[in-house]
């Protein structure tokens, strides 16, 4: 049988909440992540990508693109609150439809600027590839006439 | 290249301290006129190639925060310190200031007339839309009189402006903008990016791109990383400039000394030169700044040649200025709001951005605070610069009758426009302002001020091709005999 004085107890029982926290935080965070990509393939019903694209997709978002320190977190408490409850469970939760109306917005906006999307012919049947974030890409208005 | 080049001794023609746009076309007027001039340049901040700047993603080291030091919780105000300054870091719009903007008293009965004419600046805005090579529409002589046909035609309008200018031919217009069309040199074409402060493409004038023959002119020596403390004032003359480099302190004379720091740091420097003048770095103001999204019905936006297509004057014109701050906006080309939600009606919208004049108000200013640095002292805009935002949300809807809209919101107030104005006025009276109509100090006569630094009312337009155009103006009346440069 193991013994453990009093300092060992303690230790273990720190190790324990950090280990718990730490868990929680990824598991959030991992939530919040596949968020992006829930919104994402309910506003583009029917939406062809690969899972790989899509992952990219998410963890960009989430990494990068229009979200400050403060709003990642926030979101991550309405994420974990969205698991547990559901998009429609949480949204009488005061300022929480007006987040998710936000990132939907951004993820839509994210999405269709920053892949092929605009580019083919039928993109409710044609396989759409993300192509990834890219701050630096210069010119990234598809639509702009220059003639 | 001469930038960085020692200076050889401490005496010179010409001392300018500041490399944005009031000191810029200044210098290169002056070395029109005077050649050989020996000319020393003294820029706080450092040479930042182009290349540099596209990969740190900035336009210079020096955070604009950490140049100034201001009250918890107000507005904070961008500058570029670099070589090139504001040129760096500005979006390349350049509408004029309209003729009744420099008389405010006179035709309004609030704030004050500058002491200069429109009519006066005609040529001098002539002679910058040259050099800037701007790109613009050749219907604004009714709004601008006196404007010559732009170097280069106007970028394409996108499809809610063509729709606004049917409706409203007088009122809406192509943006003028420094923004080329067609290649230039190593310049490219404008491809409507949204990030004009970082142009991919090296379209947007700037001085890196267009003014090297200036900073590089023989006789001139330019200095970055020379940080200016303080002017030596004696008997009404500035006998010297001091600033610091490598870790030294150096003196500098000139015959004349030109002031184009920007609007927060020039009166500072005056300030803890000695000058006392009551008037020095008040009224510091902008324009009231605002994001408006239009959703429209069955029409599609985004399609034009530039980061903003339209400017449109309806507001400004109905607006009863004695009252309430007049008003312009911009239709936007870029979705920086964000797309529209529903399935398929993605770009049916159209942001717009508001600009909304304001009063100059004298508690608003620049003082020297513990020395280390200027202290900005903003509260907030006035109440004429927020009754302005409220007529923009009532009269919208009318405004834009000649689109098919769903509705019109205000997304959100910017903190800044950043078009810092006013804390060195012009004026005709010593009294009540710093320097007169033709830049030069009132009381210290071989010190000429530059720049924003110098606005007595705000108006609405972008401030830069005015400030080049009163350098102009400025180097021509002082050195030439008063003839049109056009």
């Amino acid at each position: 049988m193991i013994r453990l004085n009093r300092r060992q107890m303690m230790g273990l029982g720190a190790a324990a909440a950090v280990g718990g926290v730490l868990t929680g935080a990824w598991g959030l965070h991992r939530t919040s992540q596949r968020l992006a990509g829930e919104l994402l393939l309910d506003a583009f019903p029917g939406l062809q990508i690969e899972e790989a694209d899509l992952r990219q997709f998410e963890q960009d978002f989430m990494q990068a693109y229009w979200l400050t320190q403060m709003e990642r977190i926030s979101l991550r408490g309405i994420s974990a609150a969205v698991g547990l409850l559901g998009a429609g469970g949480v949204s009488w939760i005061p300022g929480v439809r007006g987040r998710l109306d936000h990132m939907r917005r951004a993820v839509i906006t994210v999405f269709l600027t920053n892949s092929d999307y605009f580019t083919l012919e039928n993109p409710t049947v044609d396989t759409v590839y993300y192509l990834g974030v890219d701050k630096n890409r210069p010119c990234g208005n598809p639509f702009a006439r220059f003639d | 290249m001469l930038i960085n080049r020692p200076p050889q001794d401490s005496t010179y023609d010409l001392v300018v301290v500041g490399t944005g746009f009031g000191s810029l076309f200044y210098l290169k007027r002056y070395q029109e006129l005077y050649p050989g001039a020996r000319i020393l340049v003294l820029e706080r901040g450092k040479y930042h190639t182009r290349e540099w700047q596209l990969e740190q993603g900035q336009n210079s080291e020096i955070g604009y925060t950490d140049t100034y030091q201001m009250p918890e919780g107000q507005k904070r105000w961008s500058t570029t310190i670099a070589l090139g300054g504001g040129t760096l870091c500005w979006w390349g719009i350049t509408p004029r200031m309209s003729p009744e903007d420099f008389k405010m008293r006179s035709n309004f009965g609030v704030g004050v007339d500058w002491p200069i004419t429109y009519d006066e600046l005609v040529p001098y805005y002539r002679q910058a839309e040259q050099i800037m090579m701007i790109s613009g529409p050749n219907d604004l002589e009714g709004r601008f009189p006196g404007t010559a046909p732009y170097p280069a035609r106007p970028h394409h309008l996108s499809t809610p402006d063509e729709l606004l200018k049917a409706a409203s031919p007088n009122t809406h217009f192509a943006v003028p903008s420094a923004r080329l069309r067609e290649p230039v040199g190593s310049r490219g074409a404008c491809c409507s990016t949204s990030r004009c402060h970082l142009c991919p493409m090296d379209a947007k004038f700037n001085a890196l791109n267009a003014m090297m023959d200036v900073l590089g002119a023989e006789n001139t020596f330019v200095l970055t990383d020379a940080e200016v403390t303080h002017l030596d004032i004696q008997n009404d003359v500035v006998k010297s400039v001091t600033y610091s480099h490598d870790g030294q302190d150096f003196s500098a004379s000139g015959d004349l000394v030109v002031l184009g720091a920007n609007a927060i740091q020039s009166p500072y420097l005056l300030q803890k030169s000695g000058d006392t003048h009551p008037v020095l770095g008040r009224y510091l103001h902008e324009k009231l700044s605002a994001i408006f999204e239009v959703h429209l019905d069955g029409v599609d936006a985004f399609d034009g040649g530039q980061a903003s297509t339209g400017l449109n004057y309806g507001l400004y014109d109905s607006a009863d200025r004695s009252q309430y701050g007049a008003a312009t906006f911009y239709t936007e080309n870029h979705w920086g709001t964000g797309l529209r939600t529903e399935y398929g009606r993605w770009r049916q919208i159209l942001p717009l951005f508001v600009v909304i004049e304001d009063i100059p108000q004298e508690h608003n200013g620049v003082t020297v605070g513990d020395g280390s640095a200027p202290f900005v002292d903003h509260p907030d805009w006035s109440d004429y610069a927020y009754r302005g935002l409220d007529k923009v949300k009532e009269n919208l809807p009318d405004v834009l009758s000649g689109l098919p809209v769903e509705s019109v919101s205000m997304a959100y107030q910017l903190v800044t426009a950043s078009h810092v104005q006013g804390t060195m006025r012009m004026g005709e009276d010593p009294e009540t302002s710093i320097v007169d109509k033709d830049l030069i100090h009132h009381r210290v006569r071989n010190l000429t001020c530059v720049g924003t630094s110098v606005w007595s009312s705000c108006g609405v337009a972008n401030p830069s091709l005015t400030a080049a155009a009163l350098s102009l103006r400025a180097a021509n009346t002082a050195f030439a005999s008063q003839e049109d440069p056009s």
